[in-house]
């Protein structure tokens, strides 16, 4: 009885090793279907600080995801990426001033990671603390708060992502509450090839639509807010149509494109009757700075001649040929 | 003469009665005319209208309109402190609805001024209209009289039907009066009248429009009574007065009078049995503003596979929504020689700052054995490229083309920085150990709610790459634009 036992021992050790194994190979492995997500308010910071002062701003950074995330906050200078208002973030830049920053939370620091819960916020308290010895000038950059995977791929072919979500600080260090800035309007020119341009003059249609373009460039140390006003004038001083300019901030050293509140071309659709000498304008002004620029058009009635002449050959055709028909009826 | 002591006793006492009699008779008691108690006018609201100036430079054809700070009667709104978008207003001659406030001097409409209507120091008026409902309590019974409640005018205007600085405006219309029956005061609606300040039979006091209530019964002692001058929606309504001059920031006080007459009385001349009067105050509005706070958010979502989101004819091969990290993670597997493999991304962003947002992407090198420098597989150069991190070439055969390289799919909202063009336009990652910047692949330049967009990696590789698991990192980041 000794032998069947112990074969049926066997028997039952190996059924049951088939099926943890089978179970271990069919089973599916915990499979993550959940987003990153993550948010963060406010993503925009405009302030002037006075050397030797020190300010604090308190940052909402929300897990959106359906998992607990690991993040870490990071500050990186960034520069101006293109004239829209973008910025060129480079994880790797630094900057001695980034010692102006630091959290003021108890547990979470810069640059060590910290975990959110699925769903839930924290708060980032930054801290800036300007030297008494600090240059005027201004600082920017962005707090950047990264998202990364929960586990290691031990053998992972291909790729892996961060989320990450930042929000741009524009910090004027400067000891008065409006620093000065060099604003300059540069580039104003009605659409390209909607014009005839003769010396200073800009030749426009004047039963066409126009769309005017233009920028600012700020030649200061500071940044500076483009709000102001887009006129067309007659005699520089009887506007006849006016919009104003979307408030933007311009980086110091740098340039951005204007635009209407509508964030787009400033827009003229003219009227038969505008004919002569015109001007458009561009008035920015600011607390701490005013920058103006205009250019001189001329209405003219070009497709309208134009139409006229059209009209004028195809009646002058048409009575050549009426002509030419009645002498083609003689009967000789 | 005979008379005892007695008779003459009594003699005097019956003159002394009579005397007194006649006296009594030709000498009436003065009578003392009582207040009317708990007297008050409620306000619908308690808005002041609104009278200011065009200033220069708005102009017509333009829905910008710029006011005057200084006061200049009856001008006497230097501030758009009181007006609030929604606000009707008349504007010269034209009718006009505010659109926003720009700030203290500053206003936008929701229409483009009309030529007169722009001219330096044209008027600007809002019409505040509040509802009157005047309560008290009488005093005496006065039976089938009638209820006076006067009103504050204008000494100059006061029926032009634009707010005064002096007082209520009658509004050149009618006034709807409406009483409330209370006991002994049954209140005839036929014989309630509505008299605009110095028209007839409203001439005293000088500068208040009339309000007749007339009533018959016995009238009580002490019985609450409700008289409503106007309706709720200002149609029939008194105009609220414009800023006073001086007016800073204060409340103008007025005094609103209310009498009780015997039937027949004429009120310009007769002494009222009761009266009584009362103060309101009106005063700017306070624009109740509520704050969103400014936010941005950011969601990287998987995208299962045989799914088209880069352009017909490349499919997604692989599923990043399910596995270890999902969607986290890009894991292509094993892969056949000069055989692509597809996966792709939803990117989704969410933000009401005002100037947008951006997306970028950088990888920090190229795929490499263990996530290390060399062996690597490299970023493709495309079908007839080169295509860099800056330039996209359109990318469709994976033999002779090895390498790792991305495209964009539209969804919605979003500018994308380039187009598949259904032939799987590809570029490089930009590679932060070649010090490369991250480049945009999503962008918009205003307020963006749920903005997608798709990002599809594409992988193939030869028979001369080393046989190894290939890693690399790859950052998004999102951030608004300032």
């Amino acid at each position: 009885m000794t032998k069947p036992a112990t074969f049926s021992r066997t028997i039952f050790f190996i059924t049951s090793l088939i099926v943890i194994l089978t179970l271990s190979l069919t089973g599916a492995r915990q499979a993550s279907a959940a987003d990153i997500g993550l948010s963060i308010n406010p993503p925009l910071l405009k302030v002037v600080v006075r050397p030797g002062k020190t300010i604090t701003n308190v940052y909402k950074v929300e897990n959106l995801s359906s998992t607990n995330k690991i993040l870490i906050a990071r500050l990186i200078p960034f520069t101006t990426a293109d004239d829209q208002g973008n910025p060129n973030i480079d994880p790797r830049a630094t900057a001695p001033w980034l010692g102006y920053f630091s959290l003021a939370n108890s547990f979470i620091k810069l640059n060590e990671p910290f975990e959110i819960k699925s769903g839930q916020s924290e708060q980032l308290i930054l801290s800036i603390n300007i030297p008494i010895t600090a240059p005027l000038r201004d600082l920017y950059a962005t707090l950047l708060v990264t998202s990364y995977g929960n586990s290691v791929a031990s053998s992972l072919q291909g790729t892996t992502l961060s989320a990450s979500i930042g929000s741009n600080l524009l910090i004027s260090i400067s000891s008065s509450a409006t620093p000065s800035t060099i604003l300059k309007i540069t580039d104003f020119i009605p659409e390209e090839g909607k014009y005839l341009k003769i010396g200073d003059y800009y030749i426009l249609d004047n039963i066409t639509p126009i769309f005017f373009t233009a920028k600012a460039r700020n030649e200061g140390d500071f940044t500076a807010e483009t709000k102001g006003i887009f006129k067309i004038e007659r005699n520089e001083k009887e506007p006849i149509n006016m919009q104003s300019v979307l408030p933007q901030y311009v980086l110091s050293k740098s340039q951005r494109k204007l635009a209407n509140m509508e964030d787009d071309k400033f827009y003229f659709t003219p009227r038969v009757g505008l004919l002569g000498k015109y001007s458009a304008k561009i008035d920015v002004r600011s607390e701490s700075s005013n920058a103006s620029t205009q250019i001189d058009i001329i209405f003219f009635p070009g497709k309208i001649l134009l139409g006229l002449a059209a009209v004028l050959i195809f009646l002058n055709i048409i009575i050549k040929f009426s002509f030419s028909s009645k002498t083609d009826t003689s009967p000789y | 003469m005979n008379l005892s002591m007695k008779s003459v006793k009594s003699i005097a006492l019956f003159l002394a009665i009579v005397s007194l009699e006649i006296v009594s008779i030709f000498t009436p008691a003065f009578t003392q005319a009582a207040n009317l108690t708990l007297t008050k006018d409620t306000l619908q609201s308690s808005r002041i209208s609104w009278a200011g100036r065009v200033k220069s430079p708005t102009i017509a054809g333009s829905a910008h309109v710029w006011i005057y700070t200084a006061a200049s009667a009856p001008y006497n709104s230097i501030s758009t402190a009181n007006l609030a978008p929604g606000d009707a207003l008349t504007i010269g001659t034209g009718s006009y609805t505010v659109e926003s406030i720009v700030d203290a001097d500053e206003f936008t409409l929701t229409a483009n001024l009309a030529t007169g209507d722009a001219d330096d120091t044209d008027p600007i008026y809002f019409a505040a209209k509040p509802q009157h409902v005047i309560t008290f309590t009488t005093a005496s019974a006065v039976s089938n009289g009638f209820f006076q409640v006067l009103l504050p005018a204008d000494a100059t205007t006061p029926n032009d039907g634009k707010p005064d600085d002096g007082g209520f405006d009658f509004g050149a219309g009618s006034i709807t009066l409406t009483p409330t029956d209370a006991s002994g005061y049954v209140f005839i609606s036929a014989y309630n009248a509505a008299t605009a300040s110095g028209d007839t039979g409203c001439t005293a006091p000088a500068n208040y429009h009339c309000f007749e209530f007339h009533y018959s019964g016995t009238g009580g002692n002490g019985v609450a009574i409700t008289l409503t001058i106007g309706n709720t929606t200002g149609a029939t309504t008194p105009i609220a007065p414009a800023p006073a001059a001086a007016h800073v920031g204060t409340a103008d006080s007025y005094k609103v009078i209310v009498k009780n007459f015997t039937p027949g009385a004429n009120p310009n001349t007769a002494t009222p049995t009761d009266q009584t009067s009362t103060s309101i105050a009106l005063i700017e509005s306070v624009r109740v503003t509520a704050t969103v706070d400014p936010t941005i958010s950011f969601t990287i979502t998987g995208v299962a596979s045989g799914q088209t989101v880069c352009g017909t004819g490349s499919t997604t091969d692989i599923d990043t929504t399910a596995g270890l990290n999902a969607p986290a993670s890009v894991p292509f597997g094993t892969m056949s020689l000069n055989t692509f493999k597809t996966a792709a991304h939803l990117l989704t962003i969410s933000t009401n700052a005002t100037n947008g947002y951006t997306i970028t992407a950088v990888e920090d090198d190229q795929l490499g054995i263990g996530g290390g420098t060399t062996p690597a597989i490299i970023d493709t150069a495309c079908d007839s490229g080169p295509c860099t991190h800056l330039a996209e070439q359109s990318w469709e055969t994976a033999s002779g083309h090895p390498g790792f390289g991305y495209s964009l799919g539209a969804g919605t909202g979003a500018t994308m920085a380039f187009s598949n063009a259904n032939t799987f336009k590809t570029k490089q990652f930009a590679a932060a150990v070649e010090t490369e910047a991250p480049q945009t692949i999503m962008s918009s330049t205003g307020v963006s709610d749920s903005h997608t967009g798709y990002i599809c990696y594409r992988l193939s590789v030869n028979a001369t790459q080393a046989a190894g698991d290939y890693e690399n990192l790859i950052t998004y980041t999102a951030t608004s634009s300032f």
